[in-house]
């Protein structure tokens, strides 16, 4: 069964790619401009991985991963923080949070495939 | 042999006579501020750049106090830790004798990146404060990283759509257009992005690291006297040491705010803070019973001015400056944490 991929981020240009790259790879691709959007996608089906920005506007990256690391239902997703911020304390904060897995902009897109396959296989 | 002596003594004045002479010419020299004052911080002896770096001679003379010129507690907290290192028994902690930190004139209208050291050979210690006017092109927040920074989306998106156009030539005309639009977009966005980093570099050339290398042992151990009498419960890693580069100064007073406001927050009479020496990180970690703090509050922490600074900076733009962050987390048995981290200068040393 296929899996479900969110795309969270409010810049189209990279939710092009990647929502053209996942689809594929053969994932069911949805994407959200926001951590407020992503919230309700999220409550409306439950995804089984999240490619997740950091930087977005009324919700972060960071609250957003560590709201879903607080309910048991959400527990599982996977999440791939994907951030242009580039010090090393902020990908450790990425894990701290609930990551799974921190990917730097600029990044190679199929660095973010291998990531998400390693992740839902 | 009196007129041998006499002209050794003759010899002697002379020696003195030339080395003042000297002194006086290398201070009058230097192209940053030197001013050398009494244990009480009285001035009793500067140059002529110090003299122009305060308005002149009417400004600045013997006698008077360091304190009318620039702001008292960052020195009195450069003192408090060097003198802390110069007791130091342990011997194998940071024999650094100065120590860098910014300042601000009393008037408000110059920032100053300073060196202190005690005079060595005093039973009382004296010291020699040296000032570099940095007004000019001092920004308290790291540009640079930040300017990097917003080179990253645009050319992840830039490389994304390549890579689409390129590995996967059979999709449609209308996707191809879509990318093609992408790559255009973002090329101007790198463009920008390039005119504000060069800008960015050309302030930064003229910038010197006003950070002091130290070994956390000294660190802690002046963090633990600190706090020694506060309602703030510190305990320092003791197991290994490392060297992190900081402005002591401005920590103690991000650490002294965060503490006040979880204890404000969670209403705590007290609040524990452990210390520990990660593999890149050290952590400072305020821990107590009950919620984390929300990312409202952990924002609302970071934008906070503190007026103590020198330049009323931020708790987010002094954190950046030594490449470090806050978060608050919940771990079991009910406990939160607000950490602090900051990167390792070197790797850990034992």
């Amino acid at each position: 069964m296929a899996k479900h991929i969110l795309i969270v981020d409010d810049e189209p240009n990279i939710v092009l790619s990647l929502e053209f790259l996942m689809k594929k790879e053969g994932y069911i691709v949805r994407s959200a401009g926001d951590g407020e959007e992503a919230m309700q996608a999220i409550a409306e089906k439950t995804p089984d991985l999240i490619l997740l920005d950091v930087m977005m506007p009324k919700k972060d990256g960071y609250e957003l991963c560590q709201e879903l690391r607080t309910d048991t239902a959400w527990k599982e997703i996977k999440i791939i923080m994907l951030t242009a911020k580039g010090r090393d304390v902020e990908r450790e904060k990425g894990l701290a949070l609930g990551a799974d897995d921190y990917i730097t902009k600029p990044f190679a897109t199929q660095e973010v495939v291998k990531k998400v396959k390693s992740l839902l296989d | 042999m009196p007129a041998v002596k006499q002209n050794h003594e003759k010899t002697d004045v002379h020696l003195e006579m030339d080395h003042e002479t000297l002194l006086q010419t290398l201070m009058h020299e230097m192209q940053d501020g030197v001013i050398v004052c009494a244990p009480d911080a009285t001035i009793t002896l500067f140059n002529q750049t110090a003299s122009d770096l305060f308005g002149g001679s009417h400004s600045i003379s013997h006698g008077a106090s360091l304190y009318s010129l620039c702001l008292q507690a960052p020195v009195e907290h450069a003192l408090e830790l060097l003198h802390y290192q110069a007791q130091d028994k342990t011997g194998a902690l940071d024999k650094r004798s100065s120590i860098q930190f910014m300042n601000a004139a009393t008037n408000k209208g110059k920032i100053f990146c300073c060196r202190l050291s005690l005079l060595p050979f005093q039973t009382e210690n004296a010291f020699i404060i040296i000032l570099k006017d940095v007004s000019n092109w001092y920004r308290p927040d790291n540009i640079l990283s930040m300017k990097t920074d917003a080179f990253r989306a645009p050319l992840t998106n830039l490389r994304a759509a390549l890579e689409n156009l390129t590995e996967h030539p059979e999709m449609s005309p209308v996707m191809r257009s879509a990318f093609e639009n992408v790559m255009v977009q973002e090329s101007l966005h790198l463009s920008e992005a390039f005119d504000s980093l060069d800008q960015a570099c050309k302030l930064l050339m003229q910038t010197q690291n006003h950070l002091t290398e130290m070994n956390s042992a000294i660190l802690f151990g002046f963090l633990a006297k600190h706090f020694q009498n506060s309602t703030v419960n510190f305990t320092a890693a003791t197991n290994k040491t490392a060297t992190v580069k900081v402005g002591s100064y401005r920590l103690l007073l991000v650490l002294d705010y965060l503490a006040s406001r979880i204890q404000h927050e969670r209403m705590l009479p007290e609040l524990f803070c452990k210390t520990h020496i990660g593999e890149k990180f050290i952590y400072f970690d305020f821990i107590w019973s009950g919620e984390f703090l929300s990312t409202a509050i952990v924002e609302a922490m970071l934008e906070e001015k503190l007026l103590s600074s020198t330049g009323e900076l931020t708790v987010a733009s002094i954190l950046h400056s030594m490449g470090g962050d806050i978060w608050s987390q919940q771990h079991e048995h009910s406990s939160s944490t607000l950490r602090l981290a900051l990167p390792l200068a070197v790797g850990i040393e034992k």
